[in-house]
């Protein structure tokens, strides 16, 4: 397994100019639109989608509380958990799957261990506890379009270099990065489908049967 | 949009390539998951909680239950994933061309990612103070270099490893092993700075002669002509090569002072952001200043980030950057708060159309019908009221409406 360097490389950085101290007049950024700003405009951004579906479960459970102690125990145990795993699960299983069950030969390419936080405190102390039991925070997964591009520079400066495209290295480099991102593919097939059965059906299930279990206890 | 391939040998990108027993739908659809994230909640929101929340329901508890289930899913999917940039691209093209609200008249696209316009604003600042720096042209230049070269692909190690594998894997080694690279190097960076720095025609005859050709999409969208060139510029023209020469799909900017990322993004993104900052950022500044006479480098910094002058709207007078910070904050904020508005009433839109169905008894469909837990009948006589009571009507917040209409 791969462990990520913090340190960014500079190789040809140009000279700084400006002294380190020196106050810039461009504004920083105000924390709101820090946290809820558009990565591409008119395309909703994670954090906006996870603050309104939070709204949206906040009012599910007010409409549940109007009706019935049955539909609010179902919200509260349907709603935050699919909260969770609608955000969370799929990179989380994703980051699993690669690291135990993908081949040895291209496990590199596709996934990384993060460096591991330092410090000391209380928050120094959650982090590292997070970082030991959350994959997300201990492990770094390849996208696919970062394995596709890697594979088009990697052909491309083969090309250079004077081999041909039908050429044995030209090949045998091509099929490599075809199995890393098969395995990239599998990943992401995976924790879908998961997700799906989680979100979907285990979810309900457990809600009908708890609804079912409380109403049968209330007529006895 | 079609994307050529640089180098003729190179195909474009393919869809996911599966082992037998994938259908091709499953492998593209997975492509297109794992290539946008608001796709990727899409999907598993729709095939996850839509779907087969449904069904569960119509099977398991009736009518009553599978509607509730499916206006409440199918609106969140629709409310949650894509309202509020739906209200934000609404509102720019309302107000976006009205005095009060943006009276510099910037275009929709120059409203870039706050963290990218406010790191290229300080970017500029630090390539004026340099004395190296003589005129306009030199300037423009010295920004799009230093921009470039604080783009460094986000998986760099996964990336060495990658290619030491590969090269292995061909029958490589030592010296004929293909070399990884973080970030763009002389050449290609040189060549980027010259292409971002074309007037516009140049950059149409580029274009032109790359063969970038609009989707129907983009045609349909992008009816003005110039601002048509500079997106399949930036997307066709400088995207591939920035790929092919070392940049990958995240990229890291880095902030060159602490040797931090600053922030992960699409390279597509950020390579697009840069020509955007440069036409509708730096050029305005540019306008209208002599670079022969004393101070003109204060005056183009002072034209960029000179502070706003109102609290709560951009004004002309603002500098460039404070008034798009100010102008993106209400579009990000004002689509927030509208969408939480209209999602959240969708929840009693619920009960009161359940409510409605079965003639004014307010229950729960998980619980049976309306006559269910609390044995109440739809169609029971109305309770005598207090005196001073003027009509029956059910108050959804208490003990008395979830009981479908008895008094407890």
């Amino acid at each position: 397994m791969i462990h990520l360097n913090t340190a960014p490389r500079f190789g040809n950085a140009p000279a700084i100019t400006k002294a380190a101290e020196t106050v810039f007049k461009t504004p920083a950024v105000s924390r709101t639109l820090k946290t809820f700003d558009y990565h591409q405009f008119a395309d909703t951004s994670l954090r906006q989608v996870q603050f309104i579906y939070a709204a949206v479960i906040a009012s599910r459970v007010m409409a549940a509380a109007a009706r019935s102690k049955n539909e609010v125990v179902e919200t509260v145990t349907r709603d935050p958990l699919a909260w969770l795993s609608w955000f969370y699960a799929m990179p989380m299983l994703q980051r699993v799957f690669l690291k135990h069950a993908a081949p040895e030969k291209y496990r590199d390419g596709l996934i990384a261990v993060k460096p591991k936080p330092v410090g000391e405190g209380l928050m120094a102390g959650l982090k590292k506890a997070n970082y030991a039991l959350n994959p997300l925070m201990k492990y770094d997964i390849a996208t696919r379009g970062q394995i596709q591009d890697r594979k088009a520079q990697f052909l491309n400066k083969l090309l250079q270099k004077g081999e041909q495209e039908g050429s044995e290295a030209f090949v045998k480099a091509s099929k490599y990065f075809d199995g890393v991102l098969k395995w990239r593919n599998y990943a992401t097939g995976l924790g879908m489908g998961l997700t799906i059965l989680l979100l979907g059906v285990g979810i309900k299930y457990v809600n009908i049967a708890v609804t079912k279990a409380q109403m049968a206890k209330d007529q006895n | 949009m079609t994307i050529p391939a640089i180098h003729p040998h190179i195909p474009t990108l393919q869809p996911a390539q599966f082992g037998a027993g994938m259908g091709d739908a499953v492998a593209n659809l997975i492509g297109k998951v794992d290539s946008s994230k608001v796709l990727e909640l899409a999907t598993t929101d729709i095939l996850g909680m839509g779907i087969p929340r449904t069904a569960i329901e119509q099977v398991k508890r009736g009518p009553d239950a599978a509607r509730e289930e499916a206006i409440r899913n199918f609106s969140a999917t629709f409310t949650n994933v894509f309202l509020a940039g739906l209200y934000s691209y609404v509102f720019i093209k309302l107000f976006g061309k009205t005095n009060i609200y943006n009276p510099k008249r910037i275009p929709p696209e120059a409203f870039i990612n706050a963290e990218s316009l406010s790191a290229f604003g300080r970017m500029t600042e630090d390539v004026l103070a340099n004395p190296k720096i003589k005129n306009i042209k030199q300037a423009r230049q010295a920004f799009y270099r230093r921009a470039l070269l604080s783009l460094q692909s986000a998986d760099h190690v996964i990336g060495a490893t990658d290619f030491t594998r590969a090269s292995a894997e061909a029958g490589l080694k030592g010296k004929q092993a293909v070399t990884y690279s973080a970030g763009l190097g002389d050449a290609p960076l040189e060549k980027l700075v010259q292409q971002y720095g074309l007037d516009d025609a140049g950059r149409a005859a580029l274009t032109d002669s790359m063969e970038v050709k609009p989707s129907w999409l983009e045609r349909l969208r992008l009816k003005k002509p110039a601002r048509n060139v500079s997106k399949l510029f930036y997307e066709g023209v400088i995207e591939p090569e920035a790929r092919l020469a070392g940049l990958t799909e995240k990229v890291n900017l880095i902030d060159e002072k602490t040797a931090t990322s600053v922030m992960t993004r699409n390279r597509r993104q950020l390579i697009k952001e840069i020509g955007y900052y440069g036409e509708h950022f730096l050029s305005k500044a540019f306008e209208g200043v002599n670079d022969k006479s004393k101070g003109w480098k204060e005056k183009v910094v002072d034209t960029l980030t000179r502070p706003s002058t109102s609290k709560l709207l951009p004004k002309a007078k603002d500098g460039l950057i404070p008034y798009a910070l100010k102008s993106k904050l209400m579009y990000t904020k004002w689509p927030i708060v509208f969408t939480v508005v209209t999602s959240v009433s969708v929840a009693f839109f619920n009960n009161w159309l359940t409510r409605r169905k079965h003639g004014g008894v307010n229950f729960f469909p998980g619980e049976g019908g309306p006559a269910g837990k609390s044995g109440s009948a739809p169609q029971m006589a109305a309770p005598t009221f207090p005196a001073g009571s003027l009509t029956y009507r059910p108050n959804v917040f208490s003990q008395f409406s979830r009981t479908g209409g008895a008094w407890q």
